[in-house]
């Protein structure tokens, strides 16, 4: 297949001996929104974590803007905290012995600037006035903005959004994508998220990767990919 | 009540603690996550005075500490007086005692720590050495704070690896312990019995305030 972007990824990751591979693609990645869509054990979640760095690749090589982040044959791997890759979790890992404005400057480089730049990104996820709170008394919604921020905050090259809005109920969770967009409109990066409803990335993502059993099911390009792409990558 | 020989007791067991401290969660935050046949090795050894006899390590102790031994005569070269029978050996037979004791305490608390955390960490840029300083031991500091109490505990009720490498020595090595242990042998039953329930109720308020820290780290932040 025709094969270039600004992110590169044709990886093997294998799963028991003797089992099927958990996460099989090559995919290549623009800068913007791509929807990562698939059923509970599809390999969204695997498909994340192997481009952060969080998992060894079985074959295979990740690329950013044609710098090799992983190339399994020439043994190359680049450690998590060099990637450049954030990485939004599913349970957001907000560090629970932190203030809110200590978590979203971990990752600013500038320690002297950090106070002012973590405000600066809690005022941009609409959280400025959380600053001072605990993680534990965060409620969903305020937790997913606060992870937001600390994942932008540390200038990534890449972001990576595992199930950013499966915590929220339906008013909560339409209040953030509409920041959310605001948002990555102003990035030009990579971005993936992953997702069980295509409506809530509608919006947002201009392609929609559907990903069945560790494979790639369905890939759709253009404005309305999302809601073009129908079942069995559709589970709700 | 021999208060001389119970104040050295403390200062050992302070001592003490703080080397096993930093031994037993330096080795805990190397060995945690990463299993293999060295680091179980390595552990099974750190763990491991915690079931031998303490006449066994004693000895063991005994012909690496002297003279002799390798470790003995770098320390009298660099000192200017030999370790064996020494307050400083009573310090590491207390160290030994309660490695065993922190280092598990260490390793199930960092081993408690959320994963997730570290990695969220290092996707941050965080290097392995700030994710271990700034996330892990902090989420795992109520765990270590009861280990060390435990290390504590049991540095302050040494008695016999303290008794083959430090000696008897009132004035210079005699703990509390073994004060006790003079004291049943010269019948000064008073004395042994004042200082046997100081100690007691010592070592139960410190299990106490493990047992507290301990269910404060289970509750979580």
């Amino acid at each position: 297949m025709a094969f270039s972007g600004a992110l590169e990824v044709a990886i093997r990751v294998d799963g028991a001996v003797g089992q099927r591979p958990r996460l099989e693609v090559e995919l290549a990645f623009e800068r913007g929104v791509t929807a990562i869509v698939g059923p509970s054990g599809a390999g969204k979640s695997t498909l994340l974590s192997a481009i952060a760095g969080l998992v060894p690749l079985s074959a295979g090589h990740i690329r950013l803007d044609g710098a090799a982040l992983d190339d399994v044959a020439l043994g190359v791997h680049t450690a998590p905290h060099r990637r450049g890759v954030g990485l939004v979790f599913q349970s957001l890992a907000l560090f629970p012995h932190l203030s809110v404005q200590d978590n979203v400057a971990y990752g600013i480089a500038d320690r002297r600037r950090g106070r002012d730049e973590a405000r600066d990104w809690l005022r941009r996820v609409r959280a400025e006035h959380l600053a001072e709170r605990r993680v534990p008394t965060l409620s969903g919604g305020e937790a997913q903005r606060v992870a937001l921020a600390r994942a932008l905050a540390a200038r990534p090259r890449v972001l990576l959004l595992d199930e950013p809005f499966s915590a929220l109920d339906r008013p909560l969770r339409a209040a953030l994508v509409a920041d959310l967009g605001g948002l990555l409109r102003g990035l030009d990066i990579p971005t993936l998220i992953v997702t069980h409803e295509l409506a809530d990335v509608a919006g947002l993502a201009a392609r929609v990767v559907g990903l069945v059993a560790g494979g790639v099911e369905a890939d759709g390009v253009g404005p309305g990919a999302a809601t073009a792409m129908t079942t069995p990558t559709e589970t709700r | 009540m021999n208060l001389e020989a119970l104040l050295r007791s403390f200062t050992v067991a302070t001592l003490a603690t703080c080397l096993a401290g930093v031994l037993g969660v330096g080795a805990a935050a190397l060995l945690t996550r990463r299993r293999s046949a060295l680091g179980d090795l390595f552990d099974a050894l750190l763990t491991a005075p915690m079931v031998l006899p303490p006449t066994v390590l004693g000895y063991a102790l005994l012909r690496l500490l002297s003279r002799d031994g390798a470790f003995g005569s770098a320390w009298e070269q660099g000192v200017g007086a030999p370790l064996l029978f020494s307050p400083a050996a009573a310090v590491l037979a207390a160290a030994i005692a309660a490695l065993p004791l922190v280092l598990r305490a260490a390793r199930a608390a960092i081993d408690g720590v959320d994963p997730r955390l570290a990695a969220a960490a290092a996707t941050l840029g965080a290097t392995p050495a700030r994710v271990l300083w700034s996330v892990v031991l902090p989420l795992a500091r109520p765990g270590i704070v009861a280990g060390l109490t435990l290390g504590f505990a049991r540095a302050l009720g040494e008695f016999g690896i303290t008794l083959m490498i430090a000696g008897n020595l009132p004035g210079a090595t005699q703990t509390a312990a073994l004060a006790i242990y003079d004291a049943v042998q010269a019948g000064r039953d008073a004395e042994a019995a004042g200082m046997a329930t100081l100690l007691a109720a010592l070592a139960t308020a410190l299990l106490l305030v493990a047992t507290g820290l301990g269910r404060r780290r289970r509750d979580g932040f």
